[in-house]
C-alpha cells in the first residue's frame, strides 16, 4: 500500500466527520450493505445522459464542419535530452472529407458476447476466447463472414489476460503462463522468466513480449520486459525499466501498452517510456504538453502512423476538452485541433486500424480518427454504438469489433454481436500523380482567398499558384501555397486547392492529397486551408507534385 | 436534522426504520465525502431513504440499493455543481474549519473527476472491493481499476 492509500484510509473518516461538523453522527463506520442488483438510479442517469451526449456530438460535428479550416502551427520547438519536446498544434480541423468508410454487421457468433476476451488474428481468422465470466471461444473468418467454435479447454485464473502468437492462444495470469492451439488440444504450460512476475503480454509484429514486475534490491518494484522464443520455449530478458509507475503487480494492468511498429510504449499519465526491441533499450518519451491548458488524463494506442494519445485537456478557461496527439519522428507531438466527442477516458477503447484509430465509448457512437491528418468522423449510423470492453482486431484491411456490452439507451440501437469497419480508400498523393502537370505562376491576391478572419494576425507572403491539370478535377483547379508569418513571429506556410468556386486542402503527414471534385460537391460553401509546417519547401513540393 | 421517512408502525416500516437508524450515519459520511457539503449530503441521504421506502417491498437488499441511491444522488449533485462552477464568474471557496492536512485532502479530492472521487471514497472509505464498486457505477471491474489508478496519480501529485 502506498503512502497516499494509507493516508486515504486514515484521513477520509476524519475528513467526513470534519465536513459534517456538529451534525455528524457517531462514527459507526461504513455500511456493509452488499450491492443491490437493480441499478435503478444508475440506469436512469445513464438514460438521461444518452440524448444529451449525442446532441453534444452533433454540435461538435456541426461546429467542426462550419469551421472548415485547417491550421498547423509550430511552436515551442525545443529539444530535450532524450526526445524532442516539440509541440505542434493543429487548429480547427474540418470533418474528414475522406468519407466514413464502410460498416458491415457480422453474422452471429456461436458463443455469447462478453467483455474483455482474449482476441487476436491467427491464420486468417479472428480468435476470441474467454473474457469476463466465460471460458469458451470461437473463430471468425471475415472473408466468408462465418464462425466456428473452438475446442479449447477452459483455463481460468484470476487476472487472466492473453494474446495470440505463433498461431496459438497464449494465456497469462498470476497462476501461470500457458498456450493452446485454437484448433484444439490441451493447454501447454510455458516457461516463465526468472525473477520476473509477468503480468502483460504484447504482440509486437511477429514477436511476443511479456512485461512483468521485478522487486528492486533497494525496495519497491520495477518493470522488466522479455521476448519469447517459441521454438526454444525460452524467454530472453531485456533491459529493465527503472520506473516509479508501479507499486504493485496489479497496477501493471492499469498501464496502456501500445506497439507502434518500432517500439513498445508503456503509457501512464505520470510518464511514458518506450522499449525498442532492436536496441534492447528504454527511452523516455517527451512530456505531453498542450499549450491551451493542463492535461488531466490520457490514454494511448499504437497505429501504423505512430503513437496516438487521447488526452483530457483542462483549458485555461476551465473548459475540458478531449484532444488527440500523435508522436512525431523527432519525438515531439502533433496535436490535432479536433475536440473529440468523448466524455470519459476511463471507459474509452481505442482500437488501432492501420493509419486510423477507432474509439468506442459507452453511450456514444464510434469515432474514427485518421492519424496522419487528424481527420475524424462520428459514426452515427454504424451498427455498433456505445460499446465497452469489446474485442477489436485489425486484420490489415478491416477492423473487427465483437462483443463488449452496451448501456441500453433510447439513442443507442440494440447491440449486434459484432461488426467490421473498413476505412475509406486513401486518395492519391503528390508522390503518385504521374498524370498531373502544371507550371508555377506567381501573382494573384492570395489574401482574398482566405476566409473571413483568417487574414487577421497573419502576414501572407507572395503565393505560388499552380494550375492543376489532373483527370480527377472536372474544372480549373490551382494549388496555392504561400509563406505566412503570424504577428507573434511564428513562421507558417499555407496551402490550398482552389477552383473558381471551391477551395479544399489536405496535407497530412507532409503530403498533399488530391481531392476528386465530385467528392467536394457538397462542400462548395466551405473554405478549407491548411497552414503548413514552416520547414516545408513549397517550391520542392510543387515540383514533386506537378513537375516543371 | 432530518427525521426517518416513515413511522415505524408496521413490520415493513419497522425494518425501514431500523435501516435508517443503522445506515443513516454511514451514508451521510459517504455522501459528504463525495459532495463536500453537509447540507447537500443530508438532502441526498434523505431522498435516498425516501426512494428506498417507496420500493421497499421489491428490494432484496435494501442496504445495497440505498448505497446506489446515495452515490447516484451525489453524482447528480456533483454535476449540478460542475455546471454552476462553469457559469460562475467567481469561485467561492467553501469554508472548512479543519486542520491543514484535512483541508489539503479535501482540496485534493476536489481535483478528481466525479467518477474518480466516487471510486476513491468507495474503495478507501467504504472499503468496497472493486467488483462491487463496478456494480455501483455500472461499469467493468477493469474500469474501476483504471479509474482508481488515475485518481491515485492525481492524489500523489496533489498530496505528494
Amino acid at each position: 500500500m502506498t503512502d497516499v492509500e494509507t493516508r486515504l484510509r486514515s484521513e477520509l473518516p476524519e475528513l467526513a466527520d470534519s465536513l459534517l461538523g456538529d451534525g455528524a453522527a457517531p462514527s459507526t463506520g461504513p455500511a456493509d450493505a452488499g450491492v443491490e442488483q437493480l441499478h435503478l438510479g444508475g440506469t436512469t442517469l445513464e438514460r438521461e445522459r444518452g440524448p444529451a451526449a449525442l446532441l453534444a456530438v452533433a454540435c461538435v460535428v456541426l461546429v467542426a464542419m462550419v469551421a472548415g479550416l485547417v491550421v498547423w502551427r509550430d511552436r515551442d520547438a525545443t529539444t530535450g535530452d532524450q526526445a524532442s519536446e516539440r509541440t505542434v498544434v493543429e487548429e480547427a480541423r474540418a470533418v474528414s472529407p475522406r468519407g466514413p468508410g464502410t460498416w458491415r454487421t457480422m453474422s452471429p457468433a456461436p458463443i455469447a458476447p462478453r467483455t474483455d476476451p482474449v482476441a487476436g488474428w491467427v491464420d486468417g481468422e479472428v480468435i476470441v476466447w474467454a473474457g469476463e465470466s466465460e471460458t469458451d471461444g470461437a473463430a471468425y473468418d471475415p472473408t466468408s463472414d462465418s464462425w466456428r467454435s473452438l475446442a479449447v479447454p477452459g483455463w481460468t485464473h484470476p487476472g487472466l489476460t492473453g494474446a495470440t502468437f505463433d498461431e496459438r492462444i497464449v494465456a497469462l495470469a498470476k497462476g501461470g503462463l500457458t498456450a493452446v492451439d485454437p484448433g484444439g488440444g490441451e493447454w501447454r504450460e510455458l516457461s516463465g522468466v526468472d525473477g520476473v512476475l509477468l503480468g502483460r503480454l504484447v504482440a509486437a509484429g511477429d514477436r511476443l513480449f511479456g512485461l512483468g514486475v521485478i522487486e528492486r534490491p533497494e525496495g519497491g518494484f520495477g518493470l522488466s520486459i522479455a521476448g519469447y522464443d517459441a521454438v526454444a520455449d525460452e524467454w530472453t530478458r531485456g533491459a529493465d525499466l527503472r520506473t516509479d509507475l508501479l507499486v504493485s503487480w496489479n497496477e501493471l494492468h492499469d498501464l496502456d501498452l501500445a506497439w507502434t511498429g518500432q517500439q513498445i510504449v508503456v503509457w501512464d499519465a505520470d510518464g511514458a517510456s518506450a522499449y525498442d526491441p532492436a536496441l534492447d533499450e528504454w527511452s523516455t518519451l517527451a512530456p505531453l504538453l498542450h499549450p491551451d491548458g493542463r492535461i488531466d488524463t490520457s490514454v494511448a494506442a499504437g497505429s501504423d502512423a505512430g503513437l496516438v494519445i487521447v488526452a483530457e485537456v483542462v483549458e485555461s478557461t476551465g473548459r475540458t476538452s478531449y484532444r488527440t496527439a500523435r508522436s512525431l519522428s523527432d519525438g515531439g507531438w502533433l496535436w490535432s485541433p479536433a475536440r473529440l466527442p468523448t466524455v470519459d477516458l476511463d471507459e474509452v477503447t481505442i482500437a488501432p486500424a492501420g493509419d486510423w484509430v477507432v474509439m468506442f465509448e459507452p453511450e456514444l457512437p464510434p469515432v474514427t480518427l485518421h492519424v496522419p491528418s487528424g481527420d475524424w468522423e462520428v459514426h452515427l449510423d454504424g451498427p455498433v454504438a456505445g460499446l465497452e470492453g469489446a474485442a477489436t482486431i485489425w486484420t490489415g484491411s478491416e477492423l473487427v469489433v465483437w462483443g463488449g456490452r452496451t448501456f441500453p439507451t433510447a439513442t443507442v440501437p440494440d447491440p449486434v454481436d459484432g461488426a467490421t469497419w473498413t476505412p475509406p480508400a486513401e486518395r492519391s498523393t503528390c508522390e503518385e500523380p504521374a498524370d498531373a502537370t502544371g507550371s508555377a505562376l506567381v501573382g494573384e491576391s492570395f489574401r482574398d482567398l482566405l476566409p473571413t478572419g483568417m487574414g487577421a494576425g497573419f502576414v501572407v507572403g507572395e503565393p505560388l499558384v499552380l494550375p492543376v491539370d489532373h483527370p480527377s478535377f472536372e474544372t480549373d483547379w490551382h494549388l496555392v501555397a504561400a509563406p505566412v508569418t503570424s504577428t507573434n513571429g511564428d513562421d507558417l506556410g499555407i496551402g490550398a486547392w482552389i477552383s473558381p468556386d471551391r477551395i479544399a486542402a489536405e496535407a497530412g503527414g507532409g503530403r498533399f492529397h488530391l481531392h476528386p471534385a465530385n467528392e467536394l460537391a457538397e462542400r462548395t460553401s466551405t473554405w478549407e486551408a491548411r497552414l503548413l509546417p514552416p520547414d516545408l519547401d513549397l517550391d520542392a513540393l510543387a515540383r514533386s507534385c506537378f513537375g516543371e | 436534522m432530518s427525521s426517518p421517512p416513515p413511522s415505524a408502525s408496521s413490520p415493513v416500516t419497522g425494518d425501514l426504520h431500523e435501516l435508517f437508524e443503522r445506515e443513516r450515519a454511514p451514508m451521510l459520511r459517504l455522501a459528504v465525502l463525495l459532495v463536500g457539503s453537509a447540507q447537500v449530503a443530508e438532502e441526498i441521504v434523505q431522498d435516498a431513504f425516501e426512494v428506498v421506502g417507496q420500493r421497499w417491498s421489491s428490494l432484496e437488499r435494501p442496504g445495497g440499493y440505498l448505497r446506489v441511491c446515495v452515490v447516484n444522488g451525489c453524482r447528480m449533485a456533483l454535476r449540478r455543481r460542475d455546471l454552476e462552477r462553469r457559469h460562475a464568474t467567481t469561485e467561492v471557496e467553501p469554508v472548512v474549519d479543519a486542520p491543514d492536512h484535512l483541508v489539503e485532502l479535501r482540496d485534493a479530492l476536489d481535483r478528481l473527476s466525479e467518477r474518480q472521487r466516487i471510486v476513491i471514497v468507495l474503495r478507501y472509505f467504504v472499503d468496497l472491493p472493486d467488483d462491487e464498486i463496478a456494480e455501483v457505477l455500472g461499469c467493468r471491474r477493469a474500469t474501476v481499476r483504471s479509474i482508481a489508478h488515475r485518481a491515485l496519480g492525481v492524489l500523489r501529485e496533489e498530496l505528494g
